[in-house]
């Protein structure tokens, strides 16, 4: 064949058929077998302990949330500091004060823990986050993989994760300031849903099509394999048998009943009104129907929390939306008995400089914060009601017991049944493990004892 | 009522401006402006401009640096604001709830069309066109996704500029001012070509104001996605220049990556074909395009930010025309009072060399320009130094042929080619202090350069690549390498210099000088202008710059201030580059803004030098970075009437001894007993750990205790404390503020007190 017959071909499919053949890749070929069994022997976990939690829900505040303004309020350090969120509320955890805007949250602290003392320095969103979500810090040979990565590699196929929806999703994009997978590549890569779940239908990308019936779809199915000539090219190829029965798989999971996961129709309209018909509310339904059927990691990519401007306007509309998302969300897996097996996770790559910014052109901003920030943790294991660590009487620095991201990584992996000291499969066959070892000279607080 | 005007009504009364409400901000920032539009204008002419900003509803007139240009303030012109919105759409909610009541009694035919009419509504609800006007372009700016909410530049200033004949061409720094003070300046240009505006659409079809007139001067602003384009006539043979000022204009934007509009430029001929296209000139992030004209026909200019961004404060202005324009000149700079004849490389050029006058012109910076009658080149930076001077000779790229220096000297040299080394030996002695140092970033050179000082052996003995220079305020990587070294022998060392990036050529030129240190400095004092109530104390920031290393105490001062001005805590104590001080204005109103100059004056080798400190604005580049950018005035405006407040006793010339780790306790003095009467008193910016343990009720009488924490100070740090003064007020319960309560009001500083911590 020569190379323009292939680009021919490759003209016959759609991007949407590509978008489907990335789900293929994603779960598809973990049916085929496509990974190495002696790199996967090598980080097996430690099965003689029995992992607390079964699932993962990051909630990623993305561009940064103010920790003022959020979880560790300072009414006292006076209006340059607070604006005018300066009136937090009690929560139903003595000694326990949050935002004045996040009253849901408050009547629940009890299910959740707060950590005031989240730390790495970094001020650049990309730095930070590739901490915030590997532990480690960018730079070297080795771009190591985020949390949902590792946590896709433990508990998908090869250690027997079953079902047909990918292990690891992202609601609704990528961030696109790192890479999920790092040196994991495309088998740690996430299930990115792309649409948007307060919409009917939620239009998943390569699996649910707006306007477009089941039988329609099957229709196109047929059409594609009828134009494509790459089956008859290759017959007999094992590889694209293996690629074939991926694409069966796939297609089970567009047009069978496990995509009925995404159909949110499916939930009592109380329900979804509680958790708000926005796009972060109906993300957090959707993560406990994926964790419900089994999903071990889900991450909820919420926006808008860079807030160099109009900062204050932003947490009146942000923070009410989030409080009924999480608050929902939380009561909704403590009753169905999922709470205790779910970790949820809530936070940023930063917090926000703690003095406002009124000058011009901020005008009431905030600008990037490493230095100290928060992060609430709930769930799979964790207590609730407690308060790790503090930030000073300003919030600007660490006061006391500083947690690194890689802390917080370290409990999470354990929590999950995921030994920190395990090896990761990197394809030059370095020496990589789970969770950086001594030697590497991560800055680390230690594991989050207090917390589990 | 037209059409726009019936569709906003609707827009609004159905209720779908997404309007948020607007929330009480805490503290309103100082007026202050974004851009000037158009930037500048041809001498003998006069132009309509509108300056962006915020805060400037108090605006009455303008102020213009500089001889034969004068401004006339014409009008205000603020657009709605959210709340605006509301409110118009809370008004037309009403009136058609009260119309459709009477629809509902009414006998007359077609009364619904008739009373429920958008204009009808608008005329029952009071709304006038010109708000209805307003609420579209609010609603039109709204549904635009590209266009973000900018406050800081959404008010307008309509200004009328008249500029003479015989004004000097160059730049003018502009502000706005109003009875409380000044904003920050902004540039405006004086040109020596005739000008014109773009005129929107011009993204596909060119715009044609230019006609047939070049040289001309392009004022335009980009929008989000936009390109502009411009036609001209092009002739076989032209030498033609292009040439952007746009970071000229507005060196850096706070919230924006790259931190500036970053202009892109092409010029394509009549069949679409790019003739050429760049982002830069040299290490000058405006562009410059030179370009020889092919053959007779329509050109097309086009201009656009590297990655589509755009806003009103993208402004640019394009010189096009067959016009003198440098590109690059050797040497750099050359010796007070020595004749120098400098090489001027570039375009439409009258003369290849010029000979600036060097009994006139002092140490310092000036420029280097090529003029032919009344028109002139552009402008580029030439150093005056007083030290002995060379040129380079050709051949001395390693140590055999290293050229011979007799210290101290300044070398006038370049990297000609990719990958040169250029070496230079000079005799030295056990424990003599050498510093050698390149100044070419600094000048506009685009060679990034790094020294190396080895001795006779080769062993390397110093090196270096990059040098902080905080009065490098608009050279955001300054590439200029320094050294300063004891030497461990006598006899031979040898100075390399290379390009970092190995690059090359005759623009890559530099001014090495090696010598024995020359203790210098250079002071910068932020904000370069600002307004207080009369009586009170402002706290500004004076920055230093020290040349090879000089560690000593600089001492401030005004020169020939006003009456009543006075500094407190006007020191710079020794090797500390940075010093927060107050500045007392005096006790009585001033109506007019008043020029203030301040100088330092140090002692270095029994020696006194003087320098005077330039004022400056602290400007943020892309959300991160601070660069100090040099203001022509320091203007301080004294307003309103001031308030006694307590002072914190000291004996003279001494300064509050804190030990690392303890306290001190001062007592607070006052003309007037209880005149300050129960204030907070907080640490403004104080060094981190030092903080008030105990400040009683801050009435005159008692005293305040401060503590510095062993764990962030050391003992020797030295400086300035800062004190404000703050009253709690009762906040009534008001619709406004439902919650009540009190608050913390900010009633001045007190005069700041040195410091220091002790053991």
């Amino acid at each position: 064949m020569s190379k323009s017959d292939n680009h021919n071909e490759n003209d016959l499919i759609s991007r949407r058929d590509l978008i489907q053949s990335g789900l293929y890749t994603g779960a598809g070929l973990m049916f085929a077998g496509g990974l190495n069994p002696l790199a996967l022997a090598s980080s097996l976990p430690d099965s003689s302990k029995k992992p607390k939690a079964k699932a993962v829900i990051q909630i990623w505040l993305w561009g940064g949330p103010c920790h003022i303004d959020t979880f560790d309020p300072k009414p006292e350090a006076g209006s340059d500091y607070t604006g005018p969120l300066n009136s937090p509320i009690k929560t139903n955890v003595d000694g326990i004060r949050i935002n004045e805007l996040l009253p849901l949250m408050a009547a629940m602290a009890d299910k959740y823990s707060l950590i005031r003392s989240m730390t790495h320095g970094s001020f650049a969103h990309e730095t930070a986050s590739y901490i915030t979500q590997t532990g480690r810090a960018p730079g070297g040979r080795v771009v190591y993989p985020g949390i949902g990565a590792v946590v896709s590699h433990f508990k998908g196929a090869e250690m027997g994760y079953k079902g047909l929806i990918p292990p690891y999703i992202v609601m609704t994009e990528l961030q696109g300031r790192f890479s999920e997978a790092g040196f994991l590549g495309s088998k740690g890569q996430p299930f990115a849903t792309g649409g948007d779940p307060a919409k009917t239908p939620f239009a998943v990308e390569g699996v649910i099509a707006e306007g477009m019936t089941t039988e329609r779809q099957k229709a196109r199915r047929e059409l594609m394999h009828n134009l494509n000539s790459l089956d008859h090219a290759l017959a007999g190829n094992s590889q694209l048998a293996a690629f074939s029965q991926s694409e069966t798989q796939a297609y089970d999971l567009i047009l069978g009943d496990a995509g009925k996961v995404f159909d949110l129709s499916q939930e009592k309209d109380v329900l979804r009104e509680g958790y708000g018909r926005t796009t972060f509310g109906q993300s957090c339904l959707m993560a406990r129907r994926l964790v419900e059927r089994g999903v071990p990691f889900v991450t909820i990519n919420y926006k808008g929390w860079d807030t160099h401007k109009e900062h204050f306007q932003t947490m009146r509309r942000k923070l009410p939306e989030m409080d009924k998302g999480i608050s929902s969300l939380l009561a909704d897996l403590s009753q169905k008995g999922l709470l205790d097996s779910t970790i949820v996770l809530c936070c940023g790559e930063f917090g926000r400089t703690p003095k406002v910014m009124w000058e011009s052109p901020w005008n009431g901003g905030r600008g990037h914060f490493g230095a100290v920030f928060s992060a609430m943790v709930a769930g799979g294991g964790f207590k609730g009601g407690q308060v790790l660590g503090s930030s000073d009487a300003h919030g600007e620095e660490v006061k006391d017991r500083p947690v690194y991201p890689c802390d917080l990584i370290q409990t999470i992996y354990e929590q999950m049944g995921i030994d920190p000291s395990a090896k990761l499969p990197h394809p030059q066959g370095l020496d990589v493990t789970v969770c950086p070892s001594p030697a590497e000279g991560v800055k680390s607080g230690g594991k989050l004892k207090e917390l589990v | 009522m037209n059409r726009i005007n019936k569709g906003i009504v609707l827009w609004l009364i159905a209720g779908c401006a997404c309007v948020s409400p607007v929330y009480a901000q805490q503290k309103a920032s100082s007026p202050h402006i974004g851009y000037v539009f158009p930037a500048g204008a041809m001498r003998g002419s006069t132009v309509n401009v509108v300056v962006g900003g915020q805060l400037l509803t108090a605006v009455n007139e303008a102020v213009i640096t500089g001889t034969g240009v004068h401004v006339t303030y014409v009008s205000y012109y603020r657009p709605l604001s959210r709340n605006d919105v509301k409110k118009l759409r809370d008004k037309l909610t009403e009136a058609r709830t009260k119309l459709q009541g009477e629809v509902a009694v009414s006998t007359l035919k077609n009364a619904r069309r008739l009373l429920l009419s958008p204009a009808n509504i608008a005329k029952e609800a009071g709304v006038t066109d010109a708000e209805l006007r307003a609420l579209e372009e609010y609603r039109v700016r709204q549904a635009d996704p590209k266009r973000q909410p900018n406050p800081q530049i959404e008010e307008m200033v309509n200004l009328k500029i008249q500029v003479d004949a015989d004004a000097p061409v160059g730049d003018r720094q502009i502000r706005l001012s109003m009875p409380n003070g000044d904003t920050n300046p902004m540039t405006f240009q004086v040109g020596q070509y005739p000008e014109c505006t773009e005129f929107e659409p011009n993204d596909r079809t060119p715009d044609n104001c230019i006609g047939d007139v070049i040289p001309v001067v392009i004022n335009g602003q980009i929008m989000p996605g936009d390109v502009d384009k411009f036609a001209f006539q092009g002739k076989k043979g032209m030498h033609l220049v292009a040439s952007v000022a746009a970071r000229e204009l507005i060196p850096y934007l706070a919230d924006a990556v790259p931190g500036w509009f970053q202009s892109v430029l092409t010029i394509t001929d009549d069949k679409g074909h790019e003739l050429a296209c760049t982002d830069h000139m040299g290490v000058n992030l405006d562009p410059t395009i030179c370009v020889d004209i092919p053959h007779d026909g329509v050109y097309v200019l086009s201009i656009r930010d590297s990655i589509y961004r755009g806003r009103e404060d993208f402004t640019y202005r394009i010189t096009l025309g067959e016009v003198p324009f440098i590109t690059s000149i050797f040497p750099l700079g050359g010796r007070e009072g020595v004749k120098t004849a400098v090489q001027l490389y570039g375009v439409n050029l009258p003369e290849s060399r010029v000979s600036p006058d060097m009994e006139m012109w002092t140490v310092g910076e000036h420029s280097i320009s090529s003029s032919k009658g009344a028109v002139i080149s552009n402008r580029l930076p030439f150093m005056v130094d007083n030290l002995p001077e060379c040129m380079e000779t050709v051949k001395h790229s390693d140590r055999l042929h290293a050229q011979k220096l007799a210290l101290p000297m300044i070398v006038n040299g370049r990297i000609d080619s990719p990958g040169e080394a250029d070496v230079y030996r000079f005799e030295g002695r056990a424990g003599q202090q050498i510093a050698a140092e390149i100044t070419a970033r600094r000048l506009g050179s685009p060679m990034d350069s790094t020294l190396e000082l080895s001795d006779s052996t080769g062993h390397r003995i110093a090196f270096n690549d990059d040098s902080d220079d905080v009065t490098a305020g608009l050279v955001t990587h300054n590439a200029d390498s320094r050294i300063l070294v004891k030497l461990p022998k006598t006899g031979a060392y040898y100075v390399t210099v290379k390009d970092a990036q190995s690059k090359g050529g005759k623009e890559f030129a530099y001014r090495l000088r090696v010598s024995e240190p020359i203790p210098d400095f250079a002071l910068r004092i932020t904000p370069s202008n600002f307004s207080a109530r009369a009586g009170t104390n402002v706290p500004i920031t004076v920055s230093v710059y020290r040349k090879d290393n000089f560690a000593g105490d600089i001492v401030l001062a005004l020169k020939n201030p006003p009456p009543g001005f006075s500094l407190s805590g006007g020191k710079i104590p020794a090797g500390q580059d940075q010093v927060r001080l107050t500045i007392t204005v005096p006790q009585l109103r001033r109506f007019e803004p008043m020029l203030l100059q301040m100088e330092g004056i140090a002692k270095a080798d029994a020696k006194e030098i003087r320098r005077r400190a330039v004022p400056a604005d602290s400007l943020m580049q892309a959300f991160a970075y601070h660069h100090l950018v040099p203001a022509e005035q320091w203007r301080i405006t004294v307003n309103g009437r001031g308030q006694a407040l307590p002072i914190l006793a000291l004996a003279p010339g001494q300064p509050i001894t804190l030990p690392a780790g303890g306290n001190t306790t001062i007592k607070l003095a006052g003309v007037a007993a209880g005149s300050a009467g129960k204030l907070t008193l907080q640490l403004n910016e104080p060094p981190d750990g030092i903080s008030i343990k105990d400040a009683a009720n801050g009435a005159i009488g008692q005293e305040i205790i401060l503590e510095a924490d062993a764990k962030k100070v050391k003992p020797g740090i030295k400086g300035n404390l800062i004190v404000d003064a703050y009253r709690e007020i009762t906040v009534p319960v008001t619709k406004a503020t439902p919650k009540g309560g009190t608050r913390k009001v900010l009633i001045g500083t007190l005069p700041c007190v040195p410091f220091e911590v002790t053991k």
